[in-house]
């Protein structure tokens, strides 16, 4: 595994809603390692699309990073200046928002906006900067005269994705988050997208982190993946641990919600029960109520990251016996 | 009750609403008018036996506003009144109708909303030389009910679709008592909220209306106070005289802003969205 | 195409409708103006009263021994020509009238909403853009002030303290009489100070409005995904606040503003009577107040088809600002 190029630690992040503080992020630590395809997936609301908001502070309103660092390069950027975070966003660290459809202004024509994009960061003439977006909207399979012509309404959603992406490689960013590219899209287009992502990071060497509840499709580009629940990191390891010999009982039970098109549908179990609140959470571990090999421990202690083998860490005091399942 | 009572616009401005109404009431009683005229004492500043000044026939002008809140309310409710039921009626029919009645009355409607209605209000007063508060309010009222119409329109609409319409209908309840027993009770907060806003503009038509002296039919009416201080008698220009013309104006402008904040209010109460500290 | 046709075909209607409804109130006035008119030329001029009649029919427009409806097409004839009709007090037909006077309102409305929608629409994005700010509660209470106002009494107590207490600004007039209207720099520079108050009058008011409309507008785009994204893009604060929060927050506005365009008519009848500013709104109040139906119904006309007509404007400029709006498929 290569040297991380993002290292999150003890990170905490919060939201002030009505009823309280809701923590979404609860001491989170995380190594995405360079040049890495990373997922990061879990249950809707468990607070992954919270933690890549808090890497480029694009917080909410009513969301506060209450602690931890974010190092970028050996560099905690949660505690840069302005002025410096900004210029890391996008030029060094990209990100493609969740219903990217709406991430383009309607007012403006593809082109503008990225010429938008690379103004805000270097100076260059303006046919420069169209001529390199032409090339990336061919390599995620655009047309770019048409493309670059039009308004963003003009283009189905599926197209203003890619735009979206190809908008994110104009700087030369070292790394690509993306938060859920594939929901709002139906099978084909999102089968194509991620053909088209797995491209770029094979061909570009781009640190990948991609943030989803869709299982299956982490599967096919991640080499590395982290399982997230109710705001705490369950489970880290490469890809094909965690899908063949996952340790912690809610990966298994996510794996194993999985449809496949052959073999019979009896053995899918869903996991039983209901996320938790984020505003009073669990006490002990935090997945225990809905956990077949809870007992009086679980309820009482958090469980610690343990190295189950190598590069791969579980936190459930119980990863022994769930091995043996 | 509580979240009316929590609500410090609509408080606000329902005591400034009450205070105006006690005056239009009790007050007439409490001061009475000056019938004879002292035009020695014609525009003198305000003294402890006129509290506003006096007029330009030496009349005492605080008898004379609160006698012309009398009439300024008046005419405002009753048009608001003329109003609504106007913008009920047509508003219930051409939803009920449906069909060409329904696009013809919209169309009627909308044609009535793009015409600016001061002017015409005014070339009608003008014309029909209004003598008393009725036809006054039936000439408001003409203009206001427009806008509320459609509303209603939309409403008894999205009403019409929803199950105990269809199930009074089952039942052959008869469309006179679907009317007043499902349509009415689900419209009537609208209109109740929107009361206090057509009174408010009615008053501000009503005094713009009389200011140029086209409803003489009271004299102490604040539109007819500022007609005589300024454009009759110039009153204006003339530096003791400034309780004179003030006074109107800043009744008239009192009562609006007490108004606006009671109307406000009651829109943040009854549609917590538009609360401003969530 | 369809929804302009609608559209267009609406307006002509209203303004078909109008001037026959016109028409009709005011040849059932109580009383005879024709008769006043003519009674007073009798003793102005010294004519026999049948010809000061026949003078005053022709004057007015019509023959009050024809049926109404034949009055009536001659009527609509005359307008169609473009012919206004004729004033008795002033002895000039309407439309030298509305050529001297057009031009003063026009400025003043024009000048007035201009100002008060770019200060008004930059306050209000200042607002939202920059959240939790002491500016806030002081525009909002501001706007909630003057909308409660009515405008003629903001325009009464500016003349009240600024033209006749304070003496800062004439209290009547478009300029001074002695003056030689020209493109000279006196000159303008009085036009502008006759014109100080009555377009203060209606901007005090309207920046409140526009401040609030346009912060509405600014909070909402501010809550849409493409304003986060375009942070995330590294754009400056600058560069977002003018091409992504200001563009557009500002479409729905554009509307409201061609809107309201048409409305001031509307209100300068009082605010230009209280400025004695000789504009179409002071010409209109005169009428009425000296009951010349012939220079009322002329002035009313134009005044109606004028708001009905920006009112249309308003909504294909609409479609046209906004790239998402087609003008078939409409909203």
């Amino acid at each position: 595994m290569n040297e991380p190029i993002l290292s999150i630690r003890d990170l905490v992040v919060e939201f002030e809603v009505r009823e309280g503080n809701l923590r979404s992020v609860d001491h989170v630590s995380l190594d995405v390692p360079k040049r890495g395809f990373m997922g990061l997936i879990g249950e809707s609301g468990c607070g992954k699309t919270t933690i890549v908001q808090a890497i480029l502070n694009l917080m909410p309103e009513n969301g506060y990073i209450r602690g931890g660092r974010i190092l970028f390069d050996g560099v905690d950027i949660l505690s840069l200046p302005p002025e410096q975070l900004r210029r890391i966003r996008w030029e060094r660290i990209a990100m493609v928002f969740q219903a990217a459809q709406n991430s383009l202004n309607p007012v403006l024509k593809v082109s503008e906006q990225m010429i938008d994009t690379v103004l805000a960061h270097r100076k260059s003439p303006k046919d420069e900067i169209l001529k390199r977006a032409a090339r990336l909207l061919e390599l995620v399979r655009l047309d770019p005269p048409r493309v670059l012509d039009s308004y963003p309404h003009e283009l189905s959603g599926g197209m203003k994705q890619r735009v979206i992406i190809a908008m994110s490689l104009l700087l030369e960013p070292e790394m690509l988050i993306l938060d859920e590219p594939t929901t709002a899209l139906d099978m084909i287009s999102q089968a194509y997208l991620m053909e088209r992502l797995k491209e770029i990071h094979r061909e570009l060497g781009i640190t990948m982190l991609m943030v989803t509840h869709d299982v299956a499709n982490v599967a096919k580009a991640a080499d590395r993946v982290a399982v997230m629940y109710a705001a705490k990191i369950l489970e880290i390891g490469g890809v094909e641990e965690i899908f063949y010999r996952p340790y912690h009982p809610y990966t298994r039970g996510l794996i194993n919600a999985i449809p496949s098109i052959v073999g019979d549908l009896s053995s899918k179990r869903p996991i039983p029960g209901l996320p938790p609140s984020l505003i009073t959470p669990p006490t002990g571990c935090r997945f225990h109520p809905r956990c077949e090999f809870a007992d009086d421990l679980c309820s009482r202690k958090e469980p610690e990251m343990e190295e189950v083998s190598p590069g791969h860490f579980a936190a459930c005091h119980h990863w022994k016996r769930a091995k043996g399942e | 009750m509580r979240t009316f009572l929590g609500n410090k616009r609509a408080l606000a401005g329902a005591a400034i609403l009450l205070l105006y109404l006690l005056m239009a009431t009790v007050g007439p009683y409490v001061v009475p008018l000056e019938a004879e005229q002292h035009p020695e004492r014609a525009l003198r500043p305000p003294s402890l036996e006129h509290p506003l000044g006096t007029d330009y026939l030496g009349r005492d002008v605080l008898a004379q506003i609160v006698h012309g809140s009398r009439d300024v309310l008046f005419v405002a409710f009753l048009a608001a009144l003329f109003a609504i039921l106007i913008a009920i009626s047509i508003g219930i029919f051409a939803g009920l109708k449906g069909g060409i009645t329904d696009q013809v009355l919209m169309t009627f409607v909308n044609m009535m909303l793009t015409i600016p209605h001061l002017p015409v209000m005014m070339i009608l007063a003008a014309v029909f030389r209004v003598k008393d508060p009725f036809s006054f309010a039936l000439i408001l009222a003409f203009w206001m009910w427009a806008g509320l119409a459609r509303a209603i329109r939309s409403q008894v609409l999205s009403l019409r679709e929803r199950e105990f319409i269809e199930a009074a209908r089952l039942l052959k309840l008869g469309t006179v008592h679907i009317v007043f027993k499902e349509i009415l009770p689900n419209v009537m907060p609208y209109v109740a909220i929107n009361f206090v806003s057509m009174m408010r503009g009615a008053i501000v038509s009503s005094v713009a209306i009389m200011f140029l002296g086209l409803a003489p039919f009271s004299a102490n009416n604040w539109g007819m106070m500022l007609n005589m201080a300024t454009i009759q008698t110039g009153a204006i220009y003339i530096p003791q005289a400034l309780s004179y013309v003030l006074s109107p104006l800043l009744a008239i402008m009192l009562l609006q802003l007490g108004g606006y904040f009671f109307a406000h209010g009651l829109e943040e109460i009854f549609n917590p969205r538009l609360r401003a500290h969530e | 195409m369809l929804i302009i046709a609608k559209r267009a075909l609406l307006a002509i209607l209203t303004i078909v409708v109008v001037s026959i409804v016109t028409f009709l109130v005011i040849q059932n006035v109580p009383g005879d103006p024709l008769y006043e008119w003519a009674m007073d030329m009798v003793q102005t001029s010294g004519l026999d009263f049948e010809t000061a009649y026949k003078i005053a029919a022709q004057m007015y427009g019509y023959n009050p021994n024809e049926p109404l409806l034949e009055r009536l097409v001659t009527y609509l004839k005359r307008l169609l020509r473009g012919n206004l009709g004729y004033s008795m007090i002033y002895r000039a037909s309407v439309n030298e009238i509305v050529a001297k006077a057009l031009p003063w309102t026009a400025f003043v409305v024009s000048t007035a909403l201009l100002l008060s929608f770019a200060i008004g629409a930059a306050l209000g994005t200042a607002i939202a853009w920059k959240r939790r700010s002491l500016l806030d509660p002081l525009v909002t209470g501001y706007a909630s002030l003057t909308a409660a106002t009515p405008d003629y009494v903001t325009a009464m107590l500016l003349l009240l303290f600024f033209a006749i207490r304070l003496k800062w600004f004439p209290s009547r007039g478009a300029y001074d009489i002695g003056l030689t209207p020209g493109l000279n720099l006196e000159f303008i520079a009085n036009v502008l100070y006759h014109a100080a108050l009555p377009i203060l009058a209606y901007t005090i008011e309207g920046i409140g409005g526009w401040a609030l409309a346009m912060k509405g507008s600014a909070v909402s785009v501010l809550g849409e995904d493409y304003i986060m994204a375009a942070r995330a893009r590294g754009l400056k604060d600058r560069r977002i606040v003018t091409a992504y929060l200001a563009r557009n927050s500002i479409l729905p506005l554009i509307t409201a503003l061609a809107i309201s365009f048409g409305g001031m008519f509307g209100g300068s009848i009082l605010i230009e009577t209280i400025f004695n500013y000789p504009g179409m709104g002071w010409f209109f109040s005169q009428a009425l107040m000296r009951k010349d139906y012939g220079m009322l119904q002329g002035l009313f006309l134009l005044t109606i088809t004028a708001t009905i007509l920006a009112n249309f404007l308003a909504d294909i400029l609409y479609a046209k600002l906004d790239p998402r709006v087609r003008l078939e498929g409409g909203r």
